[in-house]
């Protein structure tokens, strides 16, 4: 479970806000959204949910509460929550250590810190490139890899510690059809494993995915709902939010009648009867 | 097999002070063989490889001009050469050959430590044998920020051109545009930095004490024979000087 409360966060004496007061509780197993345009503030919560806020800014200001897995924080984490909690940042390239060449020396080096070797690590790194239908891989140079396979392993050497929160930003940005909806199926499969919390700028994998989604705007929240919520009053965020699927997925569903085929899946996809 | 060659360079560093330069010229030379054809202090790449003899040709003019400078400056004793304005002495030559000696020996060991060692085989090597995080870190960043060097400047270069700053119009132009180019250069890479320092702390880095033992190297035979000549010279040093 994740869950902060009143969280206010500044980068520095004297600057703005950049989170003002957001509360919201993440359930332990669900996959939640995290929606906002450009500087709402989606990063910088996710950097404090992980504690790298706490770590590496030490100028910043922050107030209220953050509580992960049970264990609360007043006011923010000081240290990184690993292995508890698992982060994917934009750029895969940035996410690699730089200590190992190959595929499985990335894995390993996330595992060595864990103090896991021998047969449980190569297991643990087995298990997590299946996950990711990224064996063939495994053997090969990180720099032969192309930008849709760096994606997969940056995901992989961040599950491989087993996370029991998997912190996401923006894990489709500059990704394709085909890799988003890999993706899409990938934390499908993670349901119920893990606290999943994700930002992204488009609704779309928010809409196909969370069970929550929150929407930030400026720091503040705008929306903390279900899937179905978020469905009926996505047009209350045309400001902030760029909803290219959804609209003409909704028209498409005005149009069939509510007894179509289309209309069926669109219910089945919402978790609706 | 990096704690042998730390364990080299430990040992010509206590032997450019501890031994007669006689001998320090004998190891000289063989740390230049050594660079040039055992597998373990070869340049690691063509480009180390180039350095490397780019570097023995100027260690010898340097080695050179200390000798001449020293042969012409430092007058006492016999004189070795008497061209009227010019006087070479022995002591200069003997004093300039120390010095050049010591200082090759010093520089070739550590060049041929690092040209043979990639910066991640070190940083992994560092963080095993429990150095800092914070050193680890920095030679990890350092890494990332010289792989990634020329592909980064290629594409600012292409973006200020798109914009028509001049800069690959000649000398000049090219000398004007630099700010142009240092400022995105710099900028990204604190960027980027600060991002891989979040990437390492996010896993698990630095790893406890008792997780790095685990993962730590034993030091080889060669590796402990050094570290004994490197004690034995030290003490015959003490011993001698009592």
């Amino acid at each position: 479970m994740i869950a902060c409360r009143s969280l206010h966060v500044a980068y520095g004496t004297g600057q703005p806000d950049v989170l003002c007061g957001p509360s919201f509780t993440v359930p332990s197993g669900s996959i939640c959204a995290l929606l906002g345009p450009t500087g709402a503030g989606k990063s910088t919560l996710l950097h404090t949910l992980s504690g790298t806020l706490g770590m590496f800014h030490h100028a910043a200001q922050c107030s209220g509460s953050v509580i992960v897995n049970e264990e609360t924080f007043v006011p923010v984490p000081r240290r990184v929550l690993f292995p508890a909690v698992g982060m994917l940042m934009q750029e895969p390239h940035l996410q690699f250590s730089g200590m190992a060449e190959t595929v499985e020396g990335e894995l390993k080096w996330t595992l060595d810190n864990l103090g896991i070797v021998g047969g449980a690590a190569q297991k643990q790194i087995s298990v997590a490139l299946d996950r990711f239908g990224c064996s063939a891989l495994r053997a090969r140079t990180l720099r032969s890899l192309s930008g849709g396979e760096l994606h997969r392993i940056a995901f992989a050497s961040v599950l491989v510690a087993r996370p029991s929160l998997l912190l996401l930003d923006e894990p489709v940005a500059s990704l394709d059809q085909n890799a988003r909806a890999q993706v899409a199926r990938l934390l499908d499969s993670l349901r119920g494993e893990a606290t999943i919390l994700f930002t992204d700028s488009d609704p779309d994998l928010a809409m196909r995915l969370a069970d929550r989604i929150i929407v930030l705007d400026s720091g503040t929240l705008r929306l903390d709902a279900s899937r179905k919520t978020f469905l009926d009053t996505v047009d209350a965020f045309g400001d902030i939010l760029t909803v290219t699927t959804w609209p003409r997925v909704r028209e498409r569903f005005a149009a069939s009648g509510p007894s179509s085929p289309t209309a069926r899946r669109l219910r089945r996809t919402l978790g609706q009867t | 097999m990096i704690a042998t060659k730390l364990s080299f360079v430990l040992f010509c560093w206590t032997a450019a002070f501890a031994l007669p330069t006689t001998v320090q010229v004998v190891f000289m030379h063989a740390t230049f063989v050594l660079g040039r054809f055992l597998p373990l202090f070869r340049p690691s790449s063509a480009q180390a490889r180039r350095l490397y003899v780019r570097f023995l040709l100027y260690a010898g003019l340097l080695s050179a001009a200390v000798i001449i400078l020293n042969a012409l400056f430092v007058r006492n004793g016999e004189i070795l050469l008497d061209l009227g304005v010019v006087q070479f002495s022995r002591e200069g030559v003997e004093f300039g050959l120390r010095v050049s000696v010591r200082l090759v020996l010093m520089s070739t060991a550590v060049l041929v430590f690092f040209l043979s060692t990639p910066l991640r085989d070190l940083a992994v090597f560092l963080d095993s044998a429990g150095a800092p995080a914070v050193l680890t870190s920095v030679l990890l960043l350092s890494l990332e920020f010289l792989e990634r060097l020329p592909q980064r400047i290629e594409q600012i270069f292409t973006a200020q051109e798109a914009r028509g700053a001049p800069v690959r119009a000649g000398f000049i132009g090219r000398f004007r545009s630099l700010f142009s180019i240092l400022g995105p250069l710099i900028l990204s890479s604190i960027v980027e930095s600060v991002e891989r320092s979040h990437a390492l702390a996010l896993k698990g880095f630095p790893a406890p004490p008792e997780h790095r033992i685990r993962t730590r190297q034993p030091l080889t035979i060669p590796a402990w024979s050094l570290i004994a000549g490197v004690v034995a010279m030290i003490g015959w040093k003490l011993w001698e000087s009592f």
